[in-house]
């Protein structure tokens, strides 16, 4: 009886500050710097080269975790839903290819090729893009407004394992929430993914940042 | 071989006693590197057999019988307890962890000395494991 009430204590707590994100990297409500990065077909691409856009998806992925491989063609359909709408997909691997070499950029480019990815997928190699993110696991959705300010944090929807099992799509709603000029809700998940193997630690990542490195 | 468990049983596993030292590992087949892990958390146990040494496998429904069962028989780690969830929002059972936890995985909770610390990577070798334990 003593556990249930410490039980009911401890959700109701949760949910109550259920939408409150982790405290690292850009959070809800903050202003992404313009970042660039080399693409899959060479060259450097940047957030700044799409002047005009109705707001961004930002994702970090990669080519090795299954938790993304099975989000991939969800990815790639919204990407293509996405270039009519003007908002941009923009897909980054920030995993360290010494520890992940299916991760280099040569794979890189063999897997968009065949896959055909219609958006820019971008090789932080020196993980800037990630460490300003903090994003701590593939996929991880980001999804920002005209004036690149974080409105959505987290998974694309409730259901990783099969697209048919999907009852809520996070980043789409998120997307319609935008456009109508109203906040997402949720404005923040949590998914289960591989972790992105980040060569910083979060102290100094929060210092550099500070500092505007 | 792997016992399911509903959120309420997760809150109380990941409740700290003071008495008690608790290890909980979260897992899946397809993360490569919890798997490496893995014998680390049964040479604990062998070690120190007075600590409660879990294995909580994140892995897909369907994957269960195909890609979770063959590593854990492989492996013998029938000597540590083998929980699985099944059905929960990542929302709701994530933060009964660690709250800062955005999913990343794999990640370890050690509950000693009526605290809690919750390593959200992979230990890089047996002694990580131990010097993360002593440390609390």
């Amino acid at each position: 009886m003593k556990n249930l009430f410490y039980l009911i204590i401890t959700i109701a707590f949760v949910n109550l500050f259920a939408t409150i994100p982790p405290s690292a990297g850009y959070q809800v409500g903050d202003v992404v710097t313009d970042f660039s990065a080399k693409e899959v077909n060479g060259k450097t691409v940047s957030t700044k080269d799409f002047e005009g856009a109705k707001g961004f998806v930002i994702v970090f992925t990669c080519n090795t975790c299954p938790v993304a491989q099975k989000y991939e063609d969800r990815i790639i359909q919204l990407a293509e839903k996405l270039n009519d709408k003007d908002w941009p997909l923009i897909a980054i691997n920030s995993n360290d290819k010494g520890i992940s070499p299916g991760d280099s950029f040569d794979k890189m480019q063999s897997t968009s090729k065949s896959k055909k990815y219609s958006f820019p997928y971008l090789y932080d190699e020196l993980q800037s893009i990630v460490n300003a993110f903090w994003a701590t696991e593939t996929p991880h959705f980001y999804v920002l407004d005209a004036n690149k300010k974080v409105k959505y944090i987290g998974a694309m929807d409730d259901h990783a394992d099969d697209v048919t099992g999907v009852k809520t799509r996070y980043v789409e709603n998120a997307i319609d929430a935008i456009e109508k000029n109203q906040d997402p809700n949720p404005s923040f998940t949590r998914a289960v993914g591989c972790g992105i193997n980040k060569r910083t630690t979060l102290a100094t990542s929060v210092l550099l940042n500070k500092s505007g490195i | 071989m792997l016992k399911s468990i509903d959120l309420n049983e997760l809150n109380l596993l990941c409740s700290p006693e003071s008495d008690k030292v608790v290890i909980v590992n979260f897992w899946a087949s397809w993360c490569g590197p919890g798997i490496e892990e893995l014998p680390y958390f049964k040479k604990l146990k062998k070690e120190m057999p007075s600590i409660k040494v879990v294995l909580v496998n994140l892995d897909f429904e369907n994957d269960v019988e195909r890609n979770v069962s063959p590593v854990l028989i492989k492996g013998q780690y029938s000597s540590l307890e083998n929980l699985r969830l099944t059905g929960l929002k990542a929302d709701d059972w994530m933060p009964l962890a660690d709250w800062d936890w955005s999913g990343a995985i794999s990640a370890t909770l050690i509950l000693a000395s009526g605290k809690k610390k919750f390593i959200e990577q992979k230990f890089e070798n047996y002694s990580a494991l131990k010097a993360a334990i002593q440390q609390l």
